[in-house]
């Protein structure tokens, strides 16, 4: 019995002592993480009125004003499960068309850009007879651009040649509001736009997006890890408003017409592989050729739905981090890049590089930090009650700060989240708190997608595949990964 | 504002055709007819039973308690000891009320209006 205590207490020591070596590197770790997420705050508090427009839009404002033409264009696969929610989107659309038929139908319609000739025609039938005009265009099986994009953006400059031929073309200022499958405007937030892109003259716009649609019936686990992103819009706002796209989501962007015709979304391939973040290049492409002026935040709100399984979370988020590591390498490469000052060219490579590292960082040290818990525990209470303290009084202040941003943080996601997800005061109550409870275990989940994608990078690995997040439950019960990858 | 929520159901056997996508859809016999997603209403809210209130408060105070209210105990224990327990409680109560704050102000209105009666 007392040998058992002696190894015990030897393994106490062990891990003791361990901890005074990792808990330097915890800090460290823990404060280059949380020099990304100040940054986040800086935005919220100093900048958060330009963040989302508050002030109601009417169809008699918008009257006065010179409203541009607006295609809102979903682009999908037309895998299991998009329809559903596809037409949610366009219903809300429709919602309104309705409001003002003889006014409305003429501003807006809806272009749907599908793989699946069974789903176009669905689409068009389900609207024939409504005053909103909506259009599917079908991806030819055998389509290729100029320069073998494939994936996403192979479908998106399908539409832009089919645009440059002349099909749905509009007299005028037109924009392209992209939407992904599942993305919903209400007509509230669409309103707002309109009046928005009646008095802008930027040419990418983004606004931020929540995600409270199918809330419950993602797994406790994604509406945790979703919490993160909506604060992370606030970095959106400042990174549109400057102008240097570290960061473009494909959804909820905005784009002159003319300008995406000239642009365009043939991106092609990076050592033979397709780019999985098209969104990224295609934002630094804008940025080379353009400058940063062609910037502007709409703020305008978009809501998606969170993910509903772990798997599905984990290969989105490695999609992101992977299909960045890609579109920096390639845009490193350009010749425009070269060209660009020094210093720009330093502030874009490693800044983007500094949001991958925290990124992906965060499975490590929260990993670390989860293992250190009960040591970091018992002797922080011993310490409360009258020992002496495990950490120095500027590492606590430093300590406290960090952890008050990082859970604020997911409050403030979490919050933006549930605000629309249909619940009670009290639903929503507990399901913030659900969101902080889990942050340890998702936000190192969530990470290790991150760290996962950044070592296979770092491996040389360059293949990807693409199979969009599945948009129903019954979707996501029936994907094999396997077979789908 | 005012925001649908519409539930249209398709033609039964109306289904989409993915074949070249999704293999495991291609093996199947038959698929069910497609339902349009519908926006969240008041209805979708699941009242919290008690236990989940109690687990879930439980937790979160803990998570909040090791992540924030603890450095501040050292601290205030090393500055001003008699403020070790309550220091904690004042400094978080403050950072709720003032994250609050600015919530609330950006969110003057919620996106979609749950009351809408349309189905």
């Amino acid at each position: 019995m007392r040998a058992i205590g002696d190894v015990g207490g030897a393994l106490g020591d062990l891990y003791a002592a361990s901890y005074r070596t990792m808990g330097v590197v915890l800090v460290v770790g823990i404060t280059l993480i949380a020099g990304r997420m100040l940054w986040y705050w800086h935005s919220f508090a100093f900048h958060w009125r330009r963040y989302r427009r508050r002030d109601a839009v009417t169809t008699a404002m918008l009257a006065r004003e010179p409203v541009p033409y607006v295609k809102i264009q979903v682009t999908t696969r037309g895998s299991a499960g998009s329809t559903e929610v596809v037409l949610r989107g366009i219903r809300n659309v429709a919602r309104l068309v309705e409001e003002a038929p003889a006014y409305y139908s003429r501003l807006v319609s809806v272009e749907l850009v599908t793989e699946s000739e069974a789903q176009a025609q669905l689409v068009r039938a389900a609207f024939e007879d409504h005053p909103l005009k909506v259009d599917a265009l079908v991806l030819l099986p055998d389509y290729e651009t100029p320069h073998g994009t494939q994936l996403k953006a192979r479908g998106m400059h399908f539409a832009v040649e089919m645009r440059r031929l002349g099909w749905n073309r509009r007299p005028g200022r037109t924009f392209i509001v992209h939407y992904d499958e599942e993305s919903v405007m209400v007509p509230g937030e669409l309103k707002k736009l309109l009046l928005c892109l009646a008095r802008t003259d930027k040419k990418v716009l983004e606004g931020p997006i929540y995600y409270p649609l199918e809330y419950l019936d993602a797994s406790p686990l994604c509406r945790a890890m979703e919490a993160n992103r909506p604060i992370g819009c606030f970095e959106c706002r400042h990174v549109m408003e400057k102008g240097v796209p570290f960061h473009l989501h494909g959804s909820n962007l905005v784009v002159d017409e003319q300008f995406e015709n000239e642009l365009g979304w043939d991106i092609g391939n990076l050592d033979g592989q397709p780019f999985i973040a098209e969104d990224y290049v295609f934002g630094m492409k804008a940025f080379l050729r353009h400058g940063s002026q062609i910037f502007g935040w709409h703020g305008c709100v978009m809501l998606e739905q969170p993910p509903f399984s772990f798997s599905s979370a984990f290969r989105q988020r490695y999609r992101w981090v992977f299909g960045v590591l890609q579109g920096l390498a390639a845009s490193s490469e350009h010749a425009a890049f070269s060209a660009l000052p020094p210093r720009l060219r330093r502030r874009l490579q490693w800044g983007t590089r500094f949001r991958v590292a925290t990124f992906a960082l965060g499975a490590v040290m929260g990993g670390l930090a989860l293992l250190y818990v009960p040591l970091l525990a018992v002797s922080s209470a011993q310490a409360l009650i009258g020992g002496s303290s495990p950490i120095r009084a500027g590492v606590a202040v430093w300590m406290a700060l960090v952890g008050t941003s990082w859970l604020g943080s997911v409050f403030v996601g979490a919050w933006y989240n549930v605000r629309d997800a249909g619940l009670s005061a009290a639903g929503r109550r507990v399901e913030i708190g659900r969101a902080v409870a889990l942050a340890p275990i998702a936000g190192v989940l969530e990470s290790s997608a991150a760290l996962w994608a950044v070592l296979q990078w770092a491996a040389g690995k360059r293949s990807v595949n693409w199979h969009p997040t599945p948009k129903t439950k019954a979707a996501d019960d029936a994907i094999d990964w396997k077979v789908a990858a | 504002m005012t925001t649908p929520q519409s539930r249209t159901t398709l033609p039964e056997g109306a289904i989409v055709d993915a074949p070249l996508i999704d293999l495991r859809e291609r093996q199947r016999p038959s698929r069910p007819p497609v339902v349009e997603a519908t926006m969240p209403t008041a209805a979708d809210d699941r009242r919290p039973s008690r236990a989940a209130v109690v687990g879930v408060t439980f937790a979160a105070v803990l998570v909040v308690g090791f992540y924030v209210a603890l450095p501040i105990g050292l601290l205030a224990r090393a500055i001003l000891p008699q403020a070790v327990f309550l220091a904690p409680v004042l400094i978080v109560s403050a950072s709720v009320v003032a994250i609050r704050r600015v919530l609330r102000a950006t969110d003057v209105e919620p996106v979609i209006d749950l009351t809408d009666p349309r189905p």
